[in-house]
């Protein structure tokens, strides 16, 4: 691909790929560094692009990998990395998420889930893929993608007022 | 893995389309599927409008700067450096030390400003840039992608139609599969796509070339029925209408006949 048929795609782009670098890590001026990064290397490698269809995995899964990176070097740095998402016992419960307060704190929390579960929530309920497509782009097995999945919503379906058998509690 | 959190996970693949026919049969009979199934859609709910208020936020200037800088000779340097590394090190030198946030993003924000300019100084304005394509745009991409599959066109087989309209008709508000054979187009199957953050029910149709043509659904709730209007996009042509709370669209290669018969056969109406 062009670079310079490139550039427009990747500004076009750049909401939805500050969203999920956001959903990697959860603060937003690491989201915006992470952002900047994967789009200069796109450009760097532009020629490696052949179809444009291709470009929006390609930027998810080159975003995740830059970011995977950058915690090692953190966990070297500091000592403190990945947390494991098995660790996350539950999501504080909302009083009412369709208030403005009550949303914002939800979306702070789902995009604040650890390692990957907020990345496969985004990349399958909102991006639309399948787990194979997720699985391919974060570099998981799909089993992986599919309790992630269920993991995701059930917290969510608690922290919006659903026990674990879907009634109201 | 508990019981309920073996049935959450079948419940939750079950939702996205990834349940094979017959485990998606054993699971609609469980007796925790409705009540359990419509806090999932909930939850899903709530996330997609999470999720698309995401993208409202304006983008930092300086981002667009560096790419639209990205890969530029600098005036008056007449060596071509090797690809990127000016970019590298331009990002490096930007990151490198973790200021705090609000003097790390004045610091991107002089230097993108400076190499804008030539290293003079000026003043941009907070741009806010199109926060997404329309549904229409973003189901032509969809289609592209998927015309070229061919073991994967579909996430539900036509053999399982019970199921597709079950599934995606609760997605979007009621779905009605039309036979498009009298235009020459074989139901192959479905799949849901997400637009802006909405579901759209995407029902695949084939041609005796295999060329792939589909109907795709969204829910518009308090819309207006509108008369059928085409739009192009480059290879492919949508027919898109409006009616009963529901955005359409028959989306297919441009300049084959079978496109707007297979709109009428769908409840197309024309302008």
């Amino acid at each position: 691909m062009d670079v310079q048929q490139l550039k427009p795609l990747l500004i076009q782009r750049l909401p939805r790929l500050r969203r999920f670098a956001r959903t990697l890590t959860a603060h937003g001026a690491d989201a915006d560094d992470l952002v900047q990064e994967a789009c200069l290397r796109a450009i760097e490698r532009a020629a490696m692009l052949r179809r444009q269809e291709q470009l929006d995995s390609w930027m998810f899964s080159t975003m995740r990998n830059i970011w995977i990176d950058e915690q090692r070097r953190r966990t070297v740095r500091t000592g403190s990395g990945l947390v494991d998402s098995q660790e996350t016992d539950e999501l504080r419960t909302v009083a009412d998420a369709a208030d403005a307060l009550g949303a914002r704190q939800l979306t702070d929390q789902i995009l604040g889930l650890p390692d990957g579960l907020s990345s496969v929530l985004l990349l399958v309920t909102v991006e639309g893929y399948s787990y194979r497509e997720t699985a391919d782009i974060l570099n998981i097995p799909i089993g992986t993608v599919m309790s992630r999945m269920s993991r995701a919503r059930g917290m969510i379906a608690q922290a919006i007022g659903h026990d674990g058998k879907g009634e109201r509690s | 893995m508990t019981a309920d959190q073996d049935f959450d996970a079948q419940l939750s693949a079950y939702l996205d389309g990834e349940l094979e026919p017959d485990a998606a049969r054993l699971i609609e009979q469980d007796p925790r599927f409705a009540d359990r199934l419509s806090a999932f859609q909930e939850g899903d709910a709530l996330v997609a409008t999470l999720f698309a208020d995401e993208l409202k936020e304006p983008v930092p200037d300086s981002i667009v700067a560096a790419i639209e800088q990205a890969n530029r000779k600098p005036a008056g340097i007449e060596r071509q450096d090797p690809a990127g590394t000016t970019n590298i090190a331009q990002f490096q030198a930007q990151r490198a030390p973790r200021r705090p946030s609000f003097l790390r993003q004045a610091a991107s924000f002089l230097f993108a400003a400076a190499v804008g300019a030539g290293a003079a100084w000026i003043w941009l304005p907070p741009k806010t840039i199109e926060t997404a394509p329309g549904w229409i745009a973003q189901v032509a991409d969809y289609h592209r992608v998927y015309a070229n599959e061919v073991r994967h066109r579909v996430e539900v087989p036509a053999s399982d139609i019970d199921h597709i309209r079950a599934w995606l008709g609760e997605r979007v508000g009621g779905l009605e599969v039309p036979d498009l054979s009298p235009a020459g187009l074989e139901f192959e199957g479905a799949r849901l796509l997400v637009a802006n953050g909405a579901p759209v029910a995407q029902l695949v149709y084939i041609d005796a070339e295999d060329r792939m043509f589909a109907l795709c659904v969204t829910p518009r709730p308090g819309a207006e029925d509108t008369v059928a209007q085409s739009r192009s996009f480059d290879d492919l042509t949508a027919i898109t209408w409006r009616a009963n709370g529901q955005a359409l669209v028959m989306i297919g290669p441009s300049e084959t006949p079978e496109l707007s018969e297979a709109a009428r056969l769908s409840g197309a109406i024309d302008a």
